[in-house]
């Protein structure tokens, strides 16, 4: 039982004292670029979740396997080649039974390739020797559900800043950012809670 | 009167160093910005490890262009990318642990720097050798250049002084002080936190974003002017003209 | 071949020399980058450990050694490393990993051979946390503080540093020859009984020996001390003695216990050995044991034990006694009413004068409400909790008589706060305390269902319905003497 709290609250803490976007900075690229629409960024959010998830459950094994092989060095081009290969497959998949999904996607469902986030996870789960398989997977769904809902989050206020009256030159990407720390400093306000 | 064109060379060099420049203008390799550029000597570090993976994987990936076949690029790239990434990790964590320490697994996500993937597949891919390298440097130079930026921001503003050497080992510690000294603190160390990360680089985007409206302004009063002028001048010609025909 | 077999060859062939190419040459690099990445990580531990060194005096460390002792919970202690001074043991550094929510912590921790705590200092924490970091900082400044986990930013950390900490410790005692102090055992083994003993030491500051005590408190509510085991730790010559002495007064000797004593030669103190409240002098025998009761005395002179008749004699300025009143008939009221609770007197004191006069009755009641929202009446006020205070009757008069100040000895009311600075804060100010005065400010004739001001509460009401009950009792002994 112990175990399961130690559980919920490791996610708890990826989710929101840690978070992956406003704290670690994973996954900015398309935090700023895609999350003008709600829908847009909530879809975007769950196929992150996903592919984290999915990413962080075959590369765990893998990376066991290749620290015990003594070849560790390989890590990196094998996670990015799982992960490359997961996002095709999933976007195969959606294409086939979805294509309305599909199209709503557009090119961001490639670019989760490069979404730091994923890669991210991925190594800091390989890097700390001492997670077991448990800690691997709360880091996973911590970090993709905090992605998920502070992107959700921000597309709501950008949203509505698309209608306020911003100054010229701050129109844009520049009050997203400020913003973006505004928010920073929100979450860093549930620093005590774990 | 017409700009002398620079060579195809010069123009991929200098282009990306300010007018393109990979972070500020076209807004790629973002994460790496804002984590790693806490401090000066960081975010050089970062640059610097940045550019070389950037014109080793452009040089490399341009030579093989003939050789790798359309339907394997991605993972082709992937591989060649991950292995320069790999490298310089590796160099890294022997000859320099505290940058090491510093940038942690940030050297790791190279692999999926969008700048890097993108100049391979949008540059690399279709121009010469010399071209990609120059392309390489160019744009490895202007983002450390806005990488140095926005750390000489958040250092001096977070911590009120410059520290060189506690990165790059070989340097001695040294500690120039600006804005904390000897009994003066203005330093305000939110800008090291995560929060001030977005500030300054939001606060950067808006002032260029503010210059390049200014200019674009100058050049439509500028061009609102010429033709003002032209018209007046048809009307002048054409009173003349008219003028004349009485 | 036809094309497309030739197209795929030509993929499968590119794909498989990069591979190939790539597996080399990261190969490559690793065993060129491997052994110094080995030796960054040597150079940092031996720098990690001349820290150490330097802190416990000693001047080389054995090998890493792995074999803990038997029976002894060593999960997340990876390897301990003794620090000698040429041949001798002067310390343990011990090597711990445990899980952080976010990654590993690896820490160092050196304890010298009595157990005591002489550094510590992190090696790695995945991604840390300045909280975590002054929680290490404020450890070594500090070693007392390890217990105190709250606030801070990495509390899971805190928490699992903690584990750790105390599993580390007591191999280290273990295996320094030092002995765990368990101060339930300690009191188990002096007053048959280890109820109501405090669990944290409290350290004397200028006692002749290393001396901090444990206290035992008269019930569980733990408002009054009855007596303090210190735990005195003294060397001499080599020798070293701990012992746990227990006083419940400057000159009330209730016995004591030696938890260590180093020279075995010496059978009357040996380690477990327990001695009687008679037993005094025949503890004091032993130079060392003599020290550190010596030592315990002067401490308990100088601070006496924490008494609620002390308390209540402190009422009356010209109190120089108190005696409690045996046999009090501790009224309970239960009044099913919505504004009222139960009231219960606990205990009274009599107040006695120079010459041994009655000159006041304390009374120590605890006034309970358990008050719940009550819609129908438009009545939101929630109520719980209870004060347990003390207060002092004296004067002639039996309706109006005069009151002193309230002691309040602990007050967990939900509004505890607002009660205290409304009404207690301004009652002990007040120039005329008297019961009158009492009724009127808590305003006692105020419903205060229909009170809109602060000033009738439902913990005054309280208050006041329990003040008068202990004048109820005051006045009816009063009168029977």
């Amino acid at each position: 039982m112990a175990y399961f709290t130690a559980f919920i609250l490791a996610i708890i803490s990826g989710m929101l004292i840690n978070n992956v976007l406003l704290s670690r900075f994973y996954g900015i690229c398309s935090f700023v670029g895609v999350s003008n629409k709600l829908k847009n960024a909530f879809w975007m959010g769950v196929a992150v979740v996903v592919v984290i998830v999915l990413a962080a459950l075959i590369c765990y094994p893998l990376y066991m396997l290749l620290d015990a092989a003594g070849i560790s060095f390989l890590r990196t081009v094998v996670f990015i080649l799982v992960i490359a290969s997961l996002v095709q497959f999933l976007s195969f998949v959606i294409k086939k039974y979805s294509p309305t999904l599909y199209k709503a996607f557009g090119i961001y469902l490639p670019l989760i390739t490069t979404n730091c986030a994923v890669l991210g996870v991925v190594e800091e789960n390989a890097a700390s020797h001492a997670a077991d398989f448990g800690a691997a997977m709360a880091n996973a769904l911590g970090t993709s559900l905090g992605y998920l809902v502070v992107i959700v989050l921000f597309s709501a206020v950008r949203a509505r800043l698309e209608t306020n009256n911003v100054p010229r030159a701050f129109k844009g990407l520049p009050i997203a950012l400020i913003v973006a720390a505004i928010m920073a400093m929100a979450f860093t306000g549930m620093k005590g809670m774990a | 009167m017409e700009k002398k064109t620079r060579s195809v060379h010069a123009e991929s060099f200098l282009a990306p160093i300010w007018k393109a420049n990979p972070l500020f203008v076209l807004i790629l390799g973002t994460c790496p910005a804002l984590a790693t550029t806490t401090s000066i000597e960081a975010a050089l570090g970062m640059g610097l490890l940045f550019t070389f993976v950037l014109v080793c994987s452009n040089v490399l990936i341009s030579a093989l262009r003939k050789v790798i076949p359309d339907e394997v690029h991605v993972p082709a790239y992937i591989v060649i990318i991950a292995t320069f990434v790999s490298v310089v990790e590796m160099f890294t964590k022997a000859y320099l642990p505290p940058l090491y320490s510093s940038l942690g697994v940030f050297i790791s996500l190279l692999v999926v720097n969008c700048i890097v993937l993108g100049r391979a597949e949008a540059f690399a891919n279709k121009n010469t050798v010399l071209d990609s390298l120059l392309d390489g440097l160019g744009n490895g130079i202007g983002y450390t250049i806005a990488l140095l930026i926005l750390g000489a921001c958040r250092e001096i503003l977070g911590t009120g002084e410059i520290t060189f050497g506690s990165k790059f080992a070989f340097i001695p510690l040294t500690h120039l002080p600006i804005l904390k000294g000897e009994g003066f603190d203005f330093s305000m160390p939110i800008f090291t936190t995560p929060a001030g990360a977005f500030i300054v680089f939001g606060i950067v985007m808006a002032v260029i974003a503010a210059v390049n409206n200014h200019k674009a302004d100058v050049e439509k009063e500028k061009a609102r002017q010429e033709r003002l002028a032209a018209a007046k001048a048809k009307n002048a010609a054409a009173a003349s003209a008219g003028k004349e025909a009485k | 071949m036809n094309e497309t077999t030739k197209k795929y060859l030509l993929c499968a062939g590119v794909l498989a020399g990069l591979g190939v190419l790539s597996a080399t040459v990261l190969a490559g690099v690793n065993m060129l980058t491997a052994p110094v990445i080995e030796a960054n990580e040597k150079a940092a531990t031996a720098a990690a450990y001349k820290v150490f060194n330097e802190k416990l005096g000693a001047d080389s460390e054995s090998e890493e050694i792995t074999v803990f002792p038997e029976e002894m919970d060593a999960t997340g202690i990876e390897f301990y490393v003794e620090a000698k001074k040429g041949d001798a043991v002067v310390g343990r550094i011990f090597s711990v990993s445990g899980k952080n929510s976010y990654g590993a912590i690896k820490a160092l921790i050196a304890f010298d051979n009595d157990g005591k705590l002489v550094y510590t200092s992190l090696l790695e924490n995945g991604q840390t946390r300045d909280g975590f970091k002054t929680y290490i900082d404020g450890i070594n400044a500090d070693p007392t503080s390890v217990g105190q986990l709250e606030g801070f930013g990495a509390t899971y950390g805190t928490n699992t540093f903690y584990a750790l900490y105390a599993k580390a410790q007591a191999i280290a005692v273990k295996l320094g020859g030092g002995v765990a102090i368990d101060p339930a055992a300690i009191a188990a083994a002096i007053y048959g009984s280890s109820d109501n003993i405090e669990t944290v030491a409290k350290t004397v500051t200028d006692a002749a020996v290393e001396l901090s005590y444990y206290s035992r408190y008269t019930d569980d509510s733990k408002a009054e001390e009855a007596a303090r085991i210190y735990l005195g730790s003294y060397k001499e010559n080599d020798q070293k003695i701990v012992a746990a002495v227990a006083l419940s007064g400057a000159n009330s000797f209730d016995g004591a216990y030696i938890v260590s004593y180093s020279d075995e030669s010496v059978t009357t103190h040996a380690t477990g050995t327990t001695f009687a409240a008679t037993e005094l002098e025949d503890f004091k025998a032993d130079a060392l044991a003599a020290k550190v009761y010596d030592s315990a005395a002067a401490a308990i002179a100088k601070s006496p034990l924490l008494t609620l008749a002390s308390k209540a004699m402190a009422l009356y300025p010209n109190a120089t006694s108190v005696s409690e009143v045996v046999n009090i008939n501790k009224t309970t009221d239960t009044r099913p009413e919505v504004d009222a609770g139960t009231s219960l007197i606990i205990s009274s004191w009599n107040v006695l004068n120079k010459d041994s006069e009655v000159i006041g009755t304390v009374y120590r009641a605890k006034t309970e409400l358990k008050k719940e929202p009550d819609e129908s009446n438009n009545d939101y006020r929630q109520v719980h909790g209870y004060i347990d205070w003390m207060i002092g009757f004296f004067g002639e008069s039996n309706d109006n008589p005069s009151l002193t100040k309230i002691y309040t000895i602990k007050n967990t009311f939900t509004m505890g706060d607002a009660l205290n600075a409304n009404f207690i804060e301004k009652w002990n100010q007040s120039e005329v305390k008297d019961f009158n005065t009492f009724k009127a400010m808590s305003n006692d004739e105020v419903k205060v269902s229909e009170s809109g001001s602060i000033g009738a509460t439902y913990s005054t009401h309280g208050m006041v319905d329990t003040l008068k009950e202990e004048l109820t009792l005051y006045v009816s002994i009063k009168e029977a003497i």
